[in-house]
């Protein structure tokens, strides 16, 4: 995607500035992760790629195709091929449809059902995900919340897609459950050579299974770069602060660590303040960052940050 | 087990501001009875942080919430125990005591502060009458001038005129601001935390992180911070309790219990964490389901999803004795003596178990 921008109407001629000139690209087998904090505009960027959202400006290539403008009918045998699991199993499962159903639903408004061998292929999407085909008759309630995202990730799978878009898909389930299905992902996308856009806000399990990493910030991409660029050899204020924020199951490391606490709060996405978005909270920010935009330069290589004043920091090195 | 002196039942250092005794609760349900805390002991000292580390459905903010008689009663029942603060048994005072203490020298900060506060009336104004409540003798304007102090204090900007908007004019990081102002304007002896930051933003728990300890300081309570995240837990704590089903099953001073784990679940939870520096491992995560606490598990209730157990029987039969191990240490586990190595000595054991983990879907 290039230029992607997403502008929701506020009423009184005001706009909140979603998503504004993301550029993004995942390849087939690779992890892009998308991190960022509530209103980053993250889960907007995962939903308008599928064109769930109409995109504001930019353009949306799938498979070497242009598909920012397409009208449904085109966009039909697309869609089955982008897939999207979501946070909330519990939400995104048809309370009232079985687990057969619910597998079964996307083959047949694909009209795909028997082609694809009808109850066999529920069973063997099943299988796929650690499930069984005693599951199938049960309803979502009936299951734990790893379960169910077993179930979500099996309906996702359903029509062979190339891309899946994951948005926190394990962030609401217990930490035990979590590494289960951290597991399958990763062992799902060795199998089918699948491309995932990674939506999270938990910095560790995007370093887990991300291949590259981009970090938004009020609609905007701040950093990008492989995940040991950005985790390692951190570019963007922004990203130094969340990394340095984050707290780690290592108690020995409790007053060890560089910490950079922001201060302030997210400005408003109505009226995202000039220049450099970021400036606000930011300790570096000058004059300049106040009229000048930043832009990502990758000069040599994937590296990049939107920051004047750059300069690359490893915020996890031990003391 | 002959080489130190078993110095208390219960977990704790000895000079417990608050302790809670056996406790068990039980919620009845239409299908039957749940038992969400079955026979919890643990006891927070002065100063001190207690960790209290468990998934959902562990207990942890049962057990927190019956310290406070905050537990809906029905369908919630406390069958046995005893929760000793300043020589009185909370689950035994009257409902007119427990107010007096609530909010005053035990204080609770919640999770989600949206709906702790009222969203009809000012900030300012909640946070004087929670002060005038617990000092009569406050006039309304020294309520107000204490509740700005507290805001200023907690790191609200423009305290004056924060204190006179509404809950909804306020960002989440700074709502849960004003949830610790509340908590420690009495200087409350005991400070409940359950999930405090969960709800919020990274960069914003680092910020409500330093309020919390903070106001520890200030306050010097004894702290029960309630979490599902270790990081959190590693970070803040000095002493930690792991529940798993509505059980204790260890307690350790906070190095100890991350350094060297004695108990397989606590174990299996630190190394289900995905790390922000190490190298980069595939994930060993616990094998199975949370148990469904209408039909726990016979014998030890982690034992179906237990990486050490390797199939010997006592752990389905007997339930292990929450006990104390080491100086300082407890767990429930009949084998915890087989996990003496850095990694535990579960790891090595899993390679002969190599297979029969699977899914662990039934």
């Amino acid at each position: 995607m290039e230029g992607l921008t997403k502008h929701f109407p506020m009423g009184h001629g005001e706009f909140v500035h979603a998503v504004d000139d993301v550029s993004l690209s995942v390849s087939a087998g690779e992890t892009l992760g998308l991190v960022g904090e509530t209103g980053s505009g993250k889960s907007t960027v995962g939903r308008t790629i599928l064109r769930l959202y109409e995109p504001t400006a930019g353009k949306i290539f799938f498979l070497g195709q242009e598909i920012s403008q397409l009208k449904d009918r085109a966009l039909f045998p697309i869609r089955r091929q982008m897939q999207m699991v979501f946070q909330d199993p519990y939400a995104s499962l048809n309370p009232r449809m079985t687990v057969r159903e619910i597998i079964a639903e996307p083959l047949e408004v694909h009209g795909l059902f028997h082609e694809e061998g009808g109850g066999r292929r529920v069973d063997e999407l099943l299988e796929i995900v650690g499930l069984n085909s005693e599951h199938a008759k049960r309803y979502p309630h009936e299951f734990s919340g790893g379960q169910r995202q077993r179930v979500g990730i099996a309906r996702a799978l359903a029509l062979r897609p190339r891309l899946l878009v994951l948005d926190e898909p394990v962030s609401a389930l217990d930490v035990s459950i979590q590494a289960q299905i951290v597991n399958l992902l990763e062992q799902l996308q060795d199998e089918f050579n699948l491309a995932y856009l990674f939506i999270a806000h938990d910095l560790a399990v995007i370093r887990h299974i991300c291949d590259r990493v981009a970090v938004m910030y009020l609609g905007q991409i701040v950093e990008t770069g492989t995940r040991d660029e950005v985790y390692r050899e951190t570019a963007h204020p922004y990203t130094q602060a969340l990394l340095s924020a984050v707290p780690i199951p290592e108690p020995e490391l409790r007053d060890e660590r560089a910490r950079i606490v922001l201060q302030g709060d997210l400005p408003s996405p109505i009226h995202p303040p000039s220049g450099c978005r970021f400036r606000t909270r930011c300790w570096k920010a000058d004059e300049r960052c106040a009229v000048e935009e930043p832009r990502i330069v990758t000069p040599l290589g994937t590296h990049g940050a939107a920051c004047h004043y750059a300069e690359s920091r490893d915020m996890l090195a031990r003391p | 087990m002959s080489h130190f002196v078993q110095d208390s039942a219960a977990p704790g250092r000895g000079d417990a501001a608050l302790s809670i005794e056996d406790l068990t609760v039980e919620f009845r349900t239409p299908e039957g009875t749940l038992r969400a805390v079955d026979g919890v002991s643990y006891e927070v000292g002065r100063g001190e942080v207690l960790g209290v580390v468990g998934e959902s459905g562990s207990g942890k903010s049962v057990t927190a919430m019956s310290v406070l008689g905050l537990l809906p009663m029905p369908p919630a029942r406390v069958r046995s125990g005893r929760i000793m603060f300043e020589g009185e048994d909370l689950l035994r005072v009257g409902r007119r005591r427990l107010r007096e203490i609530r909010g005053g020298r035990i204080a609770m900060v919640f999770q989600d502060p949206m709906t702790a506060l009222n969203p009809v009336f000012r900030v300012g104004d909640q946070l004087g009458e929670a002060i005038r409540k617990h000092n009569p003798d406050f006039s309304r304007s020294d309520a107000r001038r204490r509740a700005i102090d507290l805001l200023e204090m907690v790191g609200i900007p423009f305290p004056a005129q924060r204190y006179r908007q509404y809950p909804h004019q306020y960002s989440g990081g700074m709502r849960q601001r004003v949830m610790i102002a509340m908590a420690i304007a009495n200087k409350p002896s005991v400070l409940i935390a359950d999930e405090p930051t969960t709800a919020l933003d990274v960069t914003i728990q680092a910020q409500v992180l330093d309020v919390l300890k903070l106001a520890k300081e200030e306050t010097g309570a004894a702290t029960i911070l309630i979490s599902h995240d270790l990081g959190l837990i590693a970070e803040m704590a000095d002493r930690v309790a792991v529940m798993y089903a509505g059980r204790l099953v260890e307690s350790a001073a906070v190095r100890d219990l991350f350094a060297q784990p004695r108990h397989p679940y606590t174990q299996g939870l630190i190394k289900s964490v995905p790390s922000l520096s190490a190298e980069i491992q595939a994930l060993t995560p616990i094998e199975g389901q949370p148990p469904d606490l209408m039909h726990p598990p016979s014998g030890c209730r982690f034992h179906p999803r237990c990486a050490l157990r390797q199939g010997r029987s006592v752990c389905a039969t007997d339930q292990p004795p929450f006990e104390q191990i080491a100086t300082g240490r407890w767990s429930a586990c009949h084998f915890h003596e087989e996990m003496t190595g850095v990694d535990g000595g579960v790891r090595e054991r899993e390679v002969d178990n190599a297979g029969s983990g699977g899914g662990g879907v039934t």
